[in-house]
């Protein structure tokens, strides 16, 4: 073994611009310049933008980019900024501790079972990393797909893509994203909260001290106030919230150029090879759901075939715990 | 997705979808979480106590009796002991029987909590819904019919603000309150408000009624995400790393330690 004493380095950071008043000053120097420049993009040109070029400055430092780079791919919406989902993944790419991002896909083209998950292999330990899974109903039951001009609508599979390589930066490589998300999330989802919201604002938000069995008329929703508790005591008069005013429209983010993507590995996952990646055999599952009850009649689907679709799916969404149930019951299976 | 009601407690524990007790482990590390996964969780006297807290509050079913003994140091006595516990019957003494029916009494005379415990609604309502294509459950303790909130009861040692707040921070029961809220949400379309009754399980045995807002409602939501996804990608990897994993790591000194001044 060796007896080589470790010691951790503070690795030498680069100037903040906030880190002392003269590294500010120096910064607010190099942001001026930037703004007056005419190749940076709108948002960081001028005097009114010089807090825009400073905040790049600092983000460009902290991540190792240009800070052109970091001027091109960071989009404000919505007033929050946002990372192009382009610039995550090459980011990664580039960053050499990972082998670059792929996407393993799963389900039929055209279905709402449809989607990927990134990849990637961390160079030290050699391990793979796998992202969360993205699919169709996904996007729509989280109210991305469906709204209007949704470009998982047109281009589903580069959104796929996108939004797969945005949940594995944010769950294997959180501090290239900076806690910022890509320019599609906040798209989508700031439009699915808006269509989500009445409902909670009927229910939570509009201080409804509502004991009654029918829900008041969904109210306009005013902007976000902490709601009061709701009380089992007497109904109170509530106050007839003001409508919002309308937000202003933030034009669509203007999408880099699709790099030209990966061929799709197709896998569709079924009951076999779902109980081929936790190690147990049809035999053994059947068993295990006799003896958990898991399902009324166990002894009526002699093989995977025989489960009804509604089974399959249980058993493709359960084949996590059904794993670890495996594990428990050892031998006795 | 669906809700279920009745569902005994068996039935809702075997069901192999993830819940949020044994996600809250990975507050701490994925390898902490594994032990959670891997050994029974042994049924505490506290736990028990909750239950039948849950039983004579809420109605739910649970099987219990008197023990007849003081103590079970008579071979009669443990032999009798063992025998109700084989047919799965909780033994508790009568002091602790004492105890929950004080319990019990300060929650329905508590002008909040008895009026909205009076309230039509259902006990133990079992929920299975989905997340990113993997199976998950919670279990409800009351769902009122009419006010629109979902019902936690908690026995404490404090119920006050600050006392409660501090569990909350310590057993993560904001993110449980997420989790429980956003499930239903999605089994149903209707959100609703998240609050607990909290009673003491010491005279005077007070009882407070608490509301999460939404900001830790919301908090909590992207909590439990990260910490379901961490689990799919522990299972599916089968890789459970502890806290640094082979690096050092630089460590600092509290921040108030930090900024006292006066402090040499």
């Amino acid at each position: 073994m060796s007896n080589q004493l470790q010691v951790a380095t503070q690795q030498s950071q680069p100037l903040s611009a906030f880190s002392s008043e003269n590294a500010f000053v120096s910064v607010q120097r190099m942001a001026k310049a930037l703004a007056s420049s005419t190749l940076v993009p709108d948002s960081y040109r001028g005097e009114a933008n010089l807090g825009n070029c400073i905040i790049a400055l600092e983000l460009s430092q902290r991540i190792g980019a240009s800070v052109m780079a970091v001027m091109q791919s960071m989009v404000p919406i919505h007033g929050k900024p946002t990372w192009s989902a382009s610039f995550l993944i090459a980011t990664v790419n580039s960053c050499g501790r990972f082998s670059p991002m792929r996407f393993r896909w799963v389900g039929k083209e055209g279905t709402d079972d449809w989607g990927c998950r990134a990849f990637a292999v961390e160079r030290e330990g050699n391990l793979e990393l796998v992202g969360a899974l993205v699919t169709i109903a996904m996007a729509k039951a989280e109210g991305w797909y469906g709204k209007s001009g949704s470009k998982w609508k047109t281009m589903p599979e580069q959104m796929l893509q996108y939004r797969a390589a945005a949940f594995w930066c944010r769950a294997y490589a959180p501090e290239i994203a900076l806690g910022m998300h890509t320019s599609e999330e906040i798209h989508d989802t700031q439009v699915a909260q808006q269509v989500v919201q009445p409902s909670v604002a009927t229910t939570v938000t509009s201080s409804v001290v509502d004991v009654t069995p029918t829900p008041p008329e969904p109210k306009p929703r005013k902007k976000k106030v902490e709601p009061e508790a709701i009380a089992v005591a007497e109904p109170v008069p509530v106050p007839e919230p003001e409508p919002a005013p309308a937000p202003e429209p933030e034009p669509a983010p203007v999408e880099a150029p699709a790099t030209p993507a990966p061929l799709p590995e197709l896998v569709e996952e079924t009951v076999e090879s779902t109980l081929a990646s936790v190690g147990a055999t049809y035999e053994q599952l059947v068993k295990l759901a006799t003896e958990l009850n898991w399902w009324p009649t166990p002894e009526a689907y002699p093989t995977a075939n025989d489960l009804t679709e509604d089974l399959k799916k249980w058993v493709i969404r359960n084949k996590r715990g059904i794993g670890r149930a495996m594990m428990k019951a050892g031998g006795a299976l | 997705m669906k809700l279920i009601h009745p569902i005994d407690v068996h039935t809702y524990r075997q069901h192999p979808a993830i819940n949020i007790s044994s996600l809250k482990a990975f507050s701490r590390s994925p390898a902490h979480a594994m032990v959670g996964f891997e050994e029974e969780k042994e049924t505490t006297d506290a736990m028990n106590i909750g239950s039948l807290l849950d039983h004579k509050v809420l109605g739910t079913p649970y099987l219990w009796t008197t023990s007849p003994f003081d103590d079970y140091r008579t071979k009669e006595a443990r032999s009798w002991r063992d025998e109700q516990e084989a047919r799965g019957v909780t033994v508790f003494k009568q002091d602790a029987i004492e105890t929950v029916e004080r319990m019990v009494e300060a929650v329905r005379e508590h002008p909040v909590a008895g009026r909205l415990l009076a309230e039509p609604g259902k006990a133990q309502v079992g929920m299975f819904g989905e997340f990113e294509s993997c199976e998950r459950k919670g279990l409800i303790d009351w769902l009122p019919n009419t006010t629109p909130v979902i019902v936690d009861l908690k026995k404490c040692r404090d119920a006050s603000k600050a006392g409660f707040r501090r569990q909350i921070g310590q057993l993560r029961y904001d993110v449980q309150a997420a989790y429980y809220r956003d499930l239903y949400r999605d089994i149903t379309g209707e959100t609703r408000a998240w609050q607990w009754i909290c009673v003491e399980d010491q005279a005077p045995y007070a009882v407070a009624v608490y509301q999460l807002d939404t900001e830790s409602l919301d908090k909590g939501s992207s909590t439990w995400q990260s910490w379901i996804r961490q689990w799919m990608v522990c299972e599916d990897t089968d890789s459970w790393p502890g806290y640094n994993g082979d690096s050092i790591q630089i460590i600092q000194s509290p921040g108030w330690i930090l900024k006292d001044e006066t402090l040499p």
